[in-house]
This record gives C-alpha cells, structure tokens and sequence, in this order.
C-alpha cells in the first residue's frame, strides 16, 4: 500500500523548522550580547536561507533528474551537471576580471554574472549527458558519462583556477567559489538565487505528470500525450536552471539531489508532484542541516559545506550502488 | 454504413538498412476487431508501432481521416491507443493514477484532473476488472494484472481506436478469454480493434478481419475465415491447417462470457 503524505509533510515541516531554530540559535558567538545579537541573526538568516535554498534546488534537480532518465542512481552532481556549473560560474569570475566592458555596464557586478555562467555550464554538461545517453543508455553509460564529465569539468575548472592567480583577488573569489559553502553569501546574491529556486521548483512541479508518464519511457510517453523532444528540452533547462542557483549560493556541493529523493520515495511515494515538494523542503532543512555542522564541529576553521555532504552522501550512495548491483550490471 | 476508423496505404519502414515492412495496405473499422497476424519477424509489431507514431515511414496512415503524420502527440493520443507487448513500466505508481495517466492528452497546462477524468478511470478499471487493484503499487502486479491495468490507461485516454500488441500473452485461459469477450464489447461500443496475436485460433475465433503477414509483405486481407484458410496458412507457415480440432475451449455456458470478471480464485 502508498502510504499518504499528509503526515510526512508535517514530520517535514516540524522537523524544518527545528533545524532552522537550532541553525539560528547556535554557532560561534554569543547570542546573549545585545550588541551583537541583531548582526549575528542576521548573518546566520542568510546563511540559513542560501543553504536552504541550494538544497532544495539540489534535491529537486535530483528528483527531476531521476524521473527524465528513469534511473535513482543519477542526480545533478553524478550526472557532472553541478561540475558543469561550477566551471561555468569560474569562467564567469575570470571573464569579469579580465573584460572591463563587462565591468562597465551599470547595475553588472560578478554577483549577477555567476549565476548566468552557472546556467551556461549546466546546461551544456546535461545537454552532453542527454545526447549521449537518452533512453537506452543505461545506469552504466550514465554514470560513466557523468564520471567523464565531472573530470573533465574539474579539471578544466582547476586550469581555470590558476590563470586566476595573476591578480590576487580575482585569485581569492575563484577560489573561495570553488570550495563552496554559504558562509560568504552576501543578501544580493540570495535575492538572485531566490527567484531561480522557487521558478524552478515550480516549473519542475508543473512538469510532474509529463515526468510521471516518462517513467513509462519515451516511447509509451509519446504515445500518452507527451511531446518527448519538448518535455527533454525544457525539463533540461528548468534542471540547469536550478543547478545554476544552488552551484551560484553554495557552491558544488555533492550528493543532496541523490540522498533526499531515496529518503522520501518509500513515504511519499514515486509520483512527481508528490515527491518534488518533499524534496525540495527536506533537501533545504537537510544542507541547513549540514551548514549548521560544518560551522558548528570543533575544527581550525569551517569545514567547506561539500566537504560534510561529501562525507555523509559517499556512503550513502556506495550502499545504494551495491543494492542495485544487478539492475547496473544489466542495464 | 462501415465507418473507416483506419487505412493505410503503401506502407514501408525502414529499420537501419533493412526494409521490414514493405508496401502494406489495409482498412480498419470501426464496431470491429481486426487481427495482425503472421510468423515471427513478419512486420506485426512494428506496423502497431508505426500507426502509433512511434516509428518513421513513407506512404499514408489515415485515422478518423485525418493525416496521422500531421497529428501532435497529443492530438494521436486523442485518436489512439497503444498498448505494446512490454511496457517498461516498473515504478510503484498506484494503479489507479496509472491509468489516469491515460487523461494527459485530455489535460490542461496544469493537467489538474477533472470529474470527467475521475469517470473515465473509473470505467476503465470497471471495464478491465481492475478497481480491486486501484490502491496497488503497479510494480507489485502479477504479469497479466499489469497487462489489464496497461488496457484500462489505454481505455481512459477516451480514444476509438485501440492498437494493442499480443494482448492475450501471460494471460491464463479465462483472463485471454475475459479479454477477447472486453474487445468485442469495445467494438460494440463502436470502437475499431486492432491487435497483433501469435495464435491463430485467438484469430479465427475472435477477429472480423485478418491482416497475414510475412516478411513485411501482406500476404492476404480479408474476412477472417478467408485468411486463416488452408492455402494462406500452408504458405505462410508450412503447416496444414485443421478445422475445427478437437482441442478448445469457451466461456462456460452456466455463466456465459465473462466480459469483465476475471476467474474466480
């Protein structure tokens, strides 16, 4: 029997606003100075909302992307789409730096170019997947490809890294978006961030039925209704599009858009517009999660958000590949 | 009067470099059930698909009258059904938002389910006796349950004609029995039947007109009991037909057909 997700929303709901208390109320710093208490909340509010919004980006990216290729083992950063992004987003900082045409258009700082470069970026590593691997590609040609990707995207993304040590504060922006985590999000980068997320999660949503009968494959799809050329392409943009958000807020943060969507499967069940709710508030409550961890364990500084989703979502993700060992090896 | 719910003409697809099927023409009518039948490799399957708008082709399919290749996916999916052999479905989907899935060609931008859509789920799993299984993950069906379930999206989606490949296989003898009995209950409703099937005597015993094909090439069209004849049937299959063999069975006369129960268990 399909349980009913009533009752999981509110377990969601309570258990979000118990994470978003615990991400405002602890940390470094006390909050019982009054001279510091209003900078402190608000520091912590826009790290709390950048993570929130990151994660709920990532983890709807990850049911979407679930659903297009009918296959739980892939999501934005398996498939290279969050790599892509980041490449993407680099080669943004290092065009700011170097063209002083760009610097000169009023109102266009490195803030509204990021995420633009992230989109680019996404868009082009899912485009790549999608042309190589469509219907029949199987879990192992997907992550292969994905594998392929991210390598290729890391690396062009550290070659990118070092053109930017000529001048030492294009240098330290490369880097420190490189690294990722949502402790350097400034208000304006979250007001950027914040239409994408919530014009994506919707989009994604009003694309549940169409993702709901793709399950059936392309094929059976095309038959029911679905205009299968038309539903890739824009499924694709809205993926890239909310790839392009997290990556511009958090950084490449691993793993979200995989674990989320298996946690809630077996409560909510596979249908889309069920699913991409959940997802998108238990992956926002999860990277707040997360950001609270890396800020809060005892270490000589912050440990990078990618680092601690790294950490829990390798395992994670191991576990999951060996129960499906059969389903991989066979296509 | 015979309304022509289907015609092709002329019809040849080509797969990688091999022509496997080579200038086919035929008619399908509405109120009847039409069999596609022939040896394995013959073309069947992949006329289905190809009417379904699943494969490219030169010559002319013509549905309702309307060109089918200048038919949207979902204006097809308005006129047609297709049910294939294999679905590749295998998600825990409930079965009844299965077959509401049949709706999507009827939906709106927002494809928010209407009462007309609830009605035609309804009569879908009333028809195909499946509103047993309306809160049953689809994943957790039996091969032949699937097989009821996949019928009953087809029905939902409201289309007069219906393409179904091997219908009837995994099927025990009362459900392909229950099934044959549901066909030519659609056809009385004034639906047009088009299906592939592997037994001949599923034919004879449950199509108006057969469709004999071998390698790609229509080998004779018709009236059934002049199709599935001696002379056909020899050059088709190198066997020798036998009519009326001692072997077969019916619904049972007490109960009559079953059109939508299945057998009791």
């Amino acid at each position: 029997m399909i349980r009913r997700p009533t009752t999981v929303y509110l377990i969601l709901a309570t258990l979000g606003v118990a994470v978003v208390a615990a991400a405002l109320l602890l940390g470094q710093g006390s909050l019982s100075d009054p001279s510091l208490r209003g900078t402190l909340l608000e520091l912590r509010a826009t790290r709390i909302g950048a993570a929130f919004l990151a994660g709920a980006a990532l983890a709807t990216g990850g049911v979407v992307v679930q659903g297009l290729f009918r296959n739980p083992l892939v999501s934005p950063s398996i498939l290279g789409t969050t790599a892509g992004a980041q490449l993407g987003g680099q080669l943004s900082l290092l065009a700011f730096a170097a063209l002083p045409q760009l610097r000169r258009i009023p109102n266009v700082g490195a803030e509204l170019l990021l995420p633009l470069g992230c989109l680019l970026g996404a868009a082009l590593a899912l485009g790549i997947v999608l042309a190589f691997c469509r219907e029949r590609g199987g879990a192992l040609m997907l992550l292969l490809t994905g594998f392929i990707l991210s390598s290729l995207f890391l690396s062009l993304g550290s070659f990118a890294t070092s053109l930017a040590q000529d001048t030492w504060e294009v240098g330290r922006a490369v880097v420190a978006f490189t690294l990722g985590g949502v402790g350097g999000v400034s208000g304006r980068q979250l007001l950027l961030a914040l239409p994408l997320v919530t014009v994506g999660t919707a989009a994604a949503w009003s694309w549940g039925r169409t993702l709901d009968l793709l399950l059936s494959g392309e094929e059976e799809a095309s038959t029911l209704g679905v205009d299968v050329v038309q539903a890739r392409r824009w499924i694709t943009i809205w993926v890239a599009v909310l790839t392009a958000a997290a990556v511009s807020v958090g950084g490449n943060v691993v793993f979200v858009g995989l674990i989320v969507p298996h946690l809630l499967r077996p409560f909510v069940g596979v249908l889309h517009r069920r699913l991409i709710p959940a997802a998108a508030f238990l992956g926002g409550t999860f990277l707040v999660a997360c950001d609270l961890l890396a800020r809060t364990v005892p270490a000589r500084s912050e440990i990078p958000l990618g680092v601690v989703t790294g950490l829990i979502g390798a395992p994670v993700f191991l576990i999951l590949l060996a129960r499906s060992r059969h389903g991989l090896l066979h296509g | 009067m015979v309304k022509t719910a289907l015609t092709v003409r002329d019809l040849c697809v080509v797969r990688g470099v091999t022509a496997v099927v080579r200038g086919v023409s035929f008619e399908a009518h509405a109120g009847a059930v039409m069999a596609v039948i022939g040896p394995n490799g013959a073309g069947k399957s992949t006329i289905l698909k190809t009417i379904a708008g699943l494969l490219p082709y030169s010559g002319t399919i013509t549905v309702a009258g309307a060109d089918a290749a200048a038919l949207s996916s979902r204006q097809r999916a308005r006129q047609l059904a297709y049910v294939p052999q294999h679905s590749a479905l295998d998600a825990a989907i409930p079965v009844r938002d299965v077959v509401a899935q049949g709706r999507f060609a009827h939906g709106g931008a927002l494809q928010r389910r209407t009462l007309t859509d609830d009605r035609a789920v309804d009569e879908a799993l009333g028809r195909t006796d499946t509103a047993r299984l309306g809160d049953r993950s689809f994943n957790t069906l039996s091969y032949g349950e699937r097989r009821r379930v996949l019928i009953a999206r087809a029905l939902a989606t409201g289309a007069k004609l219906l393409l179904l490949d091997e219908p009837s296989a995994a099927l025990d003898v009362g459900h392909a029995l229950a099934l044959f009995a549901l066909l030519r209950a659609l056809a009385h409703d004034g639906h047009c039947v088009v299906t592939v099937l592997h037994q001949l005597q599923e034919a004879a015993s449950h199509a108006d007109h057969t469709l004999l094909l071998a390698d790609g090439r229509c080998v004779a069209y018709g009236p059934t009991p002049d199709v599935i004849a001696a002379k056909p049937v020899r050059d088709v299959y190198g066997v020798k037909l036998i009519p009326h063999a001692q072997f077969g069975y019916s619904p049972a006369a007490d109960d009559g057909p079953r059109s939508t129960k299945g057998p009791a268990r």
